[in-house]
């Protein structure tokens, strides 16, 4: 076990990360680890619109796994309102020149297939086309807006220099494991 | 009617509609994981306070360093409101407000801005 857990420890320096979440996100961890990252970054001389770009990606991808994560838990809370979250894998480092986001959730086999689609679609955009995107998907109702590219991956895409890269692993016939990159 | 006061946490805004005064302030960041719960209320509110309205001129403050995507469709919707109501006639002054050194936050605003038709949302740099 000490073992196993140094491995995965070194597994996080080999990939440049210095922040690391894995199991049901919440809300108030999302906070969190948002100070974390921006008390860290005001140290390290970031620039306010480097620090804020990141933040914002990482409360994206927070949601987007507390939401849509097809692995999901619930618990019950004292008031005896019962709460339901999604689990998954949030990690941030940095390399010399540049910081990045990894994030991963177990995801159905056919939303592998429009998350692949969609984030395919949004690389290839230019800046102005993400921009009506953007505003074209602002203006629809929730409903529709779900069913379409999430505000939140164009948001994501507008904030990056990079492409996003994402990669989708088979678990089972009914499930693949999305994970995504963000290099800021 | 009653003014609306929401104080403010680490992920939503600080919200004061005070019906008297006709100032309508939002300041803070917002990005609570359940949107549409956290401003239901506040859409009610101004529901019912517009659906009153007559000639008194309206001011709305927004102070906001920081919104998630979800709260970018909130706010989208929030300005429909007061364009709707701006067609029929009331008076409705819409600010901007944002920090200097906050870049990000004056591009939102512009982009918000290019959304309107009716209304102009004027920025205003705030200087800190």
């Amino acid at each position: 076990m000490k073992k196993n857990l140094y491995d995965i420890h070194d597994g996080f320096s080999d990939h440049d990360l210095f922040l690391t979440f894995s199991g049901p996100l919440s809300q108030d961890l999302t906070v969190e680890m948002g100070e974390i990252l921006k008390t860290k970054m005001e140290l390290e001389g970031a620039s306010l619109s480097t620090t804020q770009k990141l933040f914002s990606i990482l409360v994206e991808l927070n949601q987007n796994i507390i939401h849509y994560s097809a692995e999901k838990i619930t618990t019950q809370q004292a008031s005896g309102k019962k709460i339901t979250t999604g689990c998954g894998i949030i990690a941030i480092g940095k390399t010399p020149e540049h910081y990045f986001l990894l994030a991963g959730n177990t995801v159905k086999k056919q939303e592998a297939e429009r998350l692949q689609h969609i984030l395919t679609s949004l690389n290839e955009m230019s800046r102005a086309e993400l921009k009506s995107l953007y505003q074209v998907q602002r203006r629809k109702d929730p409903a529709e807006c779900s069913k379409g590219a999430g505000l939140g991956f164009i948001e994501m895409v507008r904030k990056t220099s990079f492409p996003l890269s994402f990669d989708f692993s088979s678990i089972d016939e009914h499930h693949t494991f999305f994970s995504l990159k963000a290099i800021i | 009617m009653d003014n609306l006061n929401i104080g403010p946490t680490k992920y939503t805004p600080e919200i004061i509609f005070d019906a008297e005064t006709n100032l309508l302030e939002i300041k803070g960041e917002t990005y609570p994981e359940n949107t549409a719960e956290f401003y239901a209320p506040v859409f009610k509110w101004l529901g019912a306070y517009l659906g009153k309205l007559r000639d008194e001129a309206v001011t709305v403050n927004l102070e906001i360093n920081y919104f998630n995507s979800s709260s970018s469709k909130v706010l989208m919707d929030m300005f429909d409101q007061f364009e709707a109501a701006a067609t029929a006639g009331k008076d409705i002054a819409l600010n901007w407000i944002y920090n200097r050194e906050n870049e990000s936050a004056k591009e939102y605003g512009e982009e918000f801005q290019e959304d309107l038709e009716v209304l102009t949302l004027n920025l205003v740099e705030k200087i800190s």
